[in-house]
């Protein structure tokens, strides 16, 4: 597994107003095999770095981590 | 309604004095199987929605895409503005039929009558009741 990885950094700036910072946690939690992650809360802005991402889901991960972000927001 | 379509995605603004934000949660909740999404403020009043295709999309598509995602946000929008205009008539029917629940309870205790008081005397023998049969 981690000789897929690459070391490209993918930055995602979530808004506090419409992203729930426990579902991004939860959403972390989940993805946390996939890719190295890395949260920083800027202003209004919660930061999701995500690193050493596994080179068979590069593609789609961000796309996924978002919904799957959504997915858990109207849960809790 | 600004729409711009790149990389299969489409994205238009969503006004949040036309719509709750709940709305546009509930919405975007029901698109999480059809397309990718992710929300973005572009103002204080004003929400950025991308919507992009699992699949390849045309550009017909993806403004199919964002028609059927306005209309599931006024479905949403509707159903939120319904159950506000409800709530005191919902919480009136609750409130009575609890009420009546708890009522009934008390008039049961109220007027349960334990056997052994025999009010109307149905364990008095005949005899002590009324006295022994005259022999004629």
């Amino acid at each position: 597994m981690e000789k897929n990885r690459k070391n490209k950094v993918m930055l995602i700036s979530f808004n506090k107003k419409l992203y729930k910072l426990k579902a991004i946690k939860l959403a972390i939690k989940e993805y946390r095999n996939l890719a190295n992650f890395n949260l920083k809360q800027k202003g209004n802005y919660i930061q999701v770095e995500l690193k050493d991402i596994d080179k068979e889901v590069k593609q789609v991960i961000k796309d996924e981590f978002c919904n799957y972000v959504l997915f858990r927001s109207k849960e809790n | 309604m600004m729409k711009i379509k790149k990389n299969n995605t489409i994205r238009f603004l969503v006004s949040l004095q036309d719509y709750p934000l709940e709305a546009i949660h509930g919405a975007v909740y029901v698109f999480l199987n059809k397309s990718y999404i992710f929300l973005k403020t572009q103002s204080v009043k004003k929400i950025e929605v991308s919507l992009k295709g699992k699949k390849k999309l045309a550009e017909k598509q993806l403004e199919i895409l964002k028609g059927e995602f306005l209309n599931e946000l006024l479905n949403y929008t509707v159903r939120i503005n319904l159950s506000k205009s409800n709530k005191k008539t919902r919480e009136y029917i609750v409130s009575q039929a609890l009420f009546s629940t708890f009522g009934d309870y008390n008039i049961d205790k109220e007027d349960e009558v334990k056997y052994e008081e025999d009010p109307l005397g149905i364990a008095i023998p005949w005899e002590d009741k009324y006295g022994e049969k005259q022999k004629k």
